[in-house]
């Protein structure tokens, strides 16, 4: 089952996705708790990729419902629930990422050594050594390159929406979809090529 | 490499993961949080409040660290004291002062005595002169008297009655406001009729 149909297994109704959505935005423990169940799936999927399938997504999942929990009050209800949770998903993946970075230069600094992606070394067939590639060529990206491929090709938004999502301009979307296809191509043709 | 191909291989390298293992108790978890978080949030407000309260009733409550001027001059004063040479100072300048004040007050005693006196003296004076034109009176009167007695004498006499109306003339001229000028007057008058 790839994600598209997952979202749509786990997406309820219009109505009753209003009526949660009313609930939520009043503080309602129930319509949280129901919203989480929802959501939480794709949360943490979503979380996973724009961390570039590093892990730790579990722990920014819990984040950002405790966001969404403590600002319920302050989502107005003109956009999907889906929308709001993906904004925060992704600041909060950015603050993540960040905090990392920083705590990996200071590791860095100390140990003298830096932490570097690499592929599985038990990685024993070829799809899954090209996923991995694919995977870490992703990691390589900066993250903001990341959100938007995510975002497009694996969230299935469009530019408009991730431009609405990441609150910059459509034409910002496309440059950094440019550069990010760019960088991408790069790495996996010369993986490509290294393979063969 | 086309956008298609980038777009598969992504979807690929996605859909190899494992799904993500939910928690079922995680909305659960997140309220504790979100209420501990509450908790620790309203006890540090309180803290702070009370550490703000604490800090103002210290700060009302301390003694002043600067000395008012009664404390200074107590902290001033047996420093002082302490030394002899200048408490006899002090003691010198207010026997001083003290006599310097008797002194004014003698002076002005001295002063309305005297005035007292002169007062005194005057008035002796005048009662005296008051006296002495008294007597001058009597005097006066008497002397007008004796020579109205000397010019009834010149009358008897047979050739005296010219040097007699001179006398009772004299009388009249000299002391005109006494009894005698009075009694010349009237004898010059029966003189002529």
């Amino acid at each position: 089952m790839n994600a598209v149909a997952m979202i749509h297994d786990s997406a309820p109704s219009e109505a009753d996705d209003a009526t949660l959505e009313r609930r939520f935005a009043k503080g309602d423990a129930e319509a949280f708790e129901q919203v989480v169940a929802l959501y939480q799936s794709r949360v943490i999927r979503l979380a996973g990729r724009l961390m570039g399938w590093q892990g730790g997504a579990e722990d920014i999942v819990q984040d950002v419902f405790l966001s969404a929990w403590t600002k319920s009050h302050t989502y107005r209800g003109d956009a999907p629930l889906w929308n709001w949770l993906t904004i925060i998903t992704v600041n909060r993946c950015r603050t993540h990422l960040r905090r990392k970075a920083m705590l990996g230069r200071l590791t860095a600094g100390l140990m003298g050594r830096s932490e570097e992606f690499s592929p599985a070394s038990d990685a024993n067939s070829l799809a899954e050594e090209s996923n991995q590639r694919v995977r870490a060529a992703m990691g390589s990206l900066p993250s903001r390159d990341r959100e938007v491929v995510v975002l497009l090709y694996l969230e299935h938004r469009r530019p408009s929406e991730i431009a609405n999502v990441l609150g910059i301009s459509v034409n910002a979307v496309n440059v950094r979809l440019h550069r990010a296809r760019q960088k991408l191509k790069v790495l996996l043709e010369g993986a490509d090529g290294e393979m063969s | 490499m086309n956008d298609e191909q980038l777009k598969q291989l992504l979807c690929d390298a996605d859909a190899a993961l494992s799904p993500p293992a939910t928690a079922h108790d995680l909305a659960k978890r997140v309220l504790r949080r979100a209420q501990r978080r509450t908790q620790i949030r309203s006890a540090l407000g309180i803290g702070a409040v009370l550490l703000l309260a604490g800090i103002m009733t210290w700060a009302a409550l301390r003694p002043d660290v600067r000395p008012n001027f009664a404390q200074r001059q107590e902290e001033i004063l047996p420093r002082h004291q302490a030394s002899p040479g200048v408490e006899a100072k002090v003691q010198l300048a207010q026997l001083e002062m003290d006599a310097e004040l008797h002194q004014s007050v003698a002076a002005a005693l001295l002063q309305a005595s005297l005035r007292q006196q002169r007062a005194a003296k005057s008035r002796r004076s005048f009662v005296k002169a008051a006296n002495l034109e008294a007597s001058f009176a009597e005097t006066r009167d008497e002397t007008a008297h004796l020579m109205i007695v000397q010019a009834d004498r010149l009358l008897s006499r047979p050739d005296g009655r010219s040097e007699a109306i001179a006398t009772y003339r004299r009388v009249t001229e000299l002391f005109p406001a006494t009894s005698g000028a009075s009694a010349a007057r009237q004898r010059l008058r029966d003189l002529r009729a």
